[in-house]
């Protein structure tokens, strides 16, 4: 029999701890599968987050270190600096990428550190129980916004990626959904893209993956698939918003 | 052959010649002259400075740098160290050796230039959540500095733990001849732990958490066993006219230069006084302050604050004798008169504090 | 075998210990899904996105107390691996066919 998908040495095999449907196990074996297509799993060294992912350490086959909160970025660039012959890679949610880490994601964005960036919007804090997240929507109830988000008070949500396609330093931004079949193998590709710039020496890469919460928002995963699909995305840019120039592309 | 250099650009050199080829700096006054000498010298040695967009993103580009094994510093002042704090104890978890400089300045808030020695209590007590300590170290010459930064990269890589420089900000702008003799470094084990790649071996993740109170208790004895080996074993001080004195300051970096001067006026006099001039701020030398406690009738910290190191001090004199305290503030330092007249009028006039 | 095709135990007995499963059958079996039980949180996502409506949650739990998924008809199913694609968990393995095999 040919395996059409089956289990990528790129992940441990240890158990996801994470709730039923959220995405971020689908983004893990994403990255995994890569790691082990491109030959990278003994040369990456990942950096793992503060937050529901905070314990990815645990499900990539790679070597890893946790950072503090938001500050995944700085402790990849000290990384890579270190050992420029390494594959570096954050993992991030939105509140370690957009909100504490904000200026770390965008400064190595700007000095075009050659490390790859997987930025995970759900929308909301997922690990403290569902507070709002820079990137939550107008309107979007969390347990901060208990009215839903108010633009007056509480302004509108950050979409990184487009900020970052501003940014010279960032070569590769894509923004994408696994809300489908046909999205994860989108987000697939994006990923692989991003990790060749990172291999070609281009620059700094990053996926921005649009995911959900069904706990924390409140629903069951396949109701928010749903929502991601008809109430996120419109809220966000979608696409590879900035290819590298050698490709033929615009600057962003 | 002796070379004139101003104390930042002598710890910068010092640093590279131990092997230290990565630097991740911000500037502040007045440390900035550490990044600005690595800035010139790092690439020209094979290495790599980088600035960072604040001094949290250096600590933890430290962090980073340190966890994949590699030998690596940062310099600082008294308000970006501030802002090192978190990364301080997210380093001693992780176990990541580094090496820290801080050129302490007048504070609190953004404070002054000048310089001060009121960072003791986030140095040696840790200013970051949690138990942990940071091995300090408290040169008081550019000479010192040059040998102490030598040494801290295999103090840093011996106990897997971050060794902080900590200087005024005097020392670390004032000039003076230095050498740089062949450093013969501790025999050091291969970083094993470190998340290097994992090339033909398992995999490595060096991380800062625990999931259960019961790991939480265990991981905090062993570092605490660990803190216990470095009491034991790495104590520094240095005694001034210690031998035949009734009494003695304590005082470290710059207040120790002046109170040395003091010590040599009251001598003069014809009154026995010596400076017990600690190295390590932590491990805090009390195996040779408690030495001394049998000899001495009073005891005075000299320093640049309202007063910390002195609690240490009262701490190991434990009430058996007068412990007291001369300092100045803001930046401004202290005339050994002032610190004679201070002496005389606390200790010898049987004024007690 | 029983009549619909699986080799599940009825939901009284005790959950096997090993966790992965799959079908073997006749003939007209062409593609193969394994279903790693023990990793499976009953999300739904696959039994939401199959095309073929082959995968449903069934009667049995496995020792997290999860009623994990099951295949109703292997002999459907069009190897597209969507479900597998879907999962979050890495609970589903899917083997096409060769041709002239």
């Amino acid at each position: 029999m040919k395996p059409i998908l089956t289990k990528t040495t790129g992940l441990t095999d240890r158990h996801f701890h994470y709730c039923p449907g959220c995405t971020h196990g689908i983004i893990h074996r994403l990255i995994g599968e890569l790691l082990e297509e491109m030959s990278l799993i003994e040369k990456t060294i990942g950096v793992a987050p503060v937050g529901c992912s905070g314990f990815c350490e645990n499900y990539f086959a790679c070597d890893m270190i946790g950072a503090a909160h938001g500050r995944a970025v700085a402790v990849a660039t000290g990384a890579k600096r270190a050992r420029p012959d390494r594959f570096v890679f954050t993992y991030q949610g939105d509140g370690d990428g957009a909100s504490i880490g904000l200026a770390e994601t965008i400064s190595a964005a700007a000095r075009g550190e050659r490390i790859t960036s997987i930025f995970v919007n759900n929308a909301i804090y997922g690990m403290t129980g569902g507070q709002m997240a820079p990137t939550s929507l107008v309107g979007q109830r969390t347990s901060t916004s208990p009215y839903g988000r108010d633009a007056e008070t509480m302004g509108f949500p950050l979409d990184l990626p487009k900020i970052l396609t501003q940014v010279e330093g960032a070569v590769y931004v894509a923004s994408v959904s696994v809300d489908s079949p046909q999205g994860i193998k989108e987000a697939k590709k994006a990923l692989r893209k991003a990790f060749q710039v990172q291999i070609d020496g281009l620059g700094y890469s990053f996926v921005s993956i649009l995911s959900t919460c069904p706990t924390n928002w409140g629903v069951n995963p396949v109701e928010a698939l749903e929502w991601l699909q008809t109430k996120m995305k419109p809220c966000f840019a979608l696409g590879e918003l900035k290819i590298p120039a050698i490709e033929g592309g615009s600057k962003g | 052959m002796a070379l004139l250099m101003k104390g930042n650009e002598a710890i910068a050199e010092a640093a590279i010649q131990a092997g230290c080829r990565l630097f991740y700096g911000y500037p502040i006054t007045p440390s900035t002259e550490i990044p600005e000498y690595m800035a010139k010298k790092m690439k020209a040695a094979g290495g790599t400075y980088l600035q960072a967009e604040s001094e949290v993103a250096a600590i933890y580009m430290v962090y980073g740098a340190g966890a994949v094994g590699e030998r690596v510093m940062t310099g600082t002042s008294s308000p970006g160290f501030s802002l090192m704090q978190e990364g301080l104890s997210f380093l001693f978890a992780a176990e990541i050796p580094c090496v820290i400089v801080d050129v302490m300045r007048g504070g609190p808030g953004l404070g002054g230039l000048g310089p001060t020695q009121a960072d003791y209590f986030q140095l040696t007590k840790g200013g970051g959540h949690g138990d942990y300590h940071a091995i300090v170290l408290a040169p008081s010459s550019v000479q010192e500095m040059v040998d102490l930064t030598k040494e801290s990269f295999d103090l840093a890589d011996c106990y897997r733990n971050l060794v902080i420089i900590a200087v005024d900000g005097i020392l670390g702008q004032m000039m003076e001849p230095v050498e740089f003799p062949p450093y013969e470094g501790r025999k050091l084990e291969p970083k094993t732990w470190a998340a290097s790649g994992a090339e033909g071996r398992p995999k490595n993740n060096v991380i800062s958490y625990y999931l259960t109170p019961e790991l939480g208790e265990s991981e905090n004895i062993r570092w605490g066993d660990k803190m216990s080996k470095i009491e034991e074993t790495e104590q520094r001080f240095v005694e001034y006219e210690m031998e035949d004195a009734d009494y003695a300051f304590v005082a470290f970096g710059t207040s120790s230069r002046i109170t040395e001067t003091a010590v040599d006026m009251l001598r003069e006099e014809g009154i026995k006084v010596g400076l017990y001039r600690p190295v390590t701020l932590w491990p805090f030398p009390e195996k040779g302050l408690t030495a001394r406690l049998n000899q001495i009738k009073g005891w005075m910290s000299v320093e640049l604050s309202a007063g910390q190191m002195v609690e240490d001090v009262k701490l190991v004199v434990n009430g058996k004798v007068p412990v007291c305290f001369h300092g100045r503030m803001g930046g401004m330092t202290p005339e050994p008169e002032d610190v004679v007249a201070a002496f005389k009028a606390q200790l010898l006039e049987g004024v007690q504090k | 075998m029983d009549p619909s095709g699986t080799l599940f135990e009825p939901w009284l007995e005790e959950p096997r210990q090993a966790s992965i499963e799959h079908r073997e059958g006749g003939e007209e079996m062409k593609n193969l899904v394994k279903i790693n039980r023990e990793r499976c949180k009953s999300c739904g996502l696959c039994v939401h996105i199959c095309p073929k409506k082959i995968l449903s949650l069934g009667e049995v739990a496995n020792s997290k107390g999860y009623y994990t998924v099951e295949m109703k008809d292997q002999t459907q199913c069009i190897a597209c691996a969507f479900c597998a694609l879907i999962c979050p968990d890495l609970v589903l393995e899917v083997y096409r066919e060769e041709k002239g095999v």
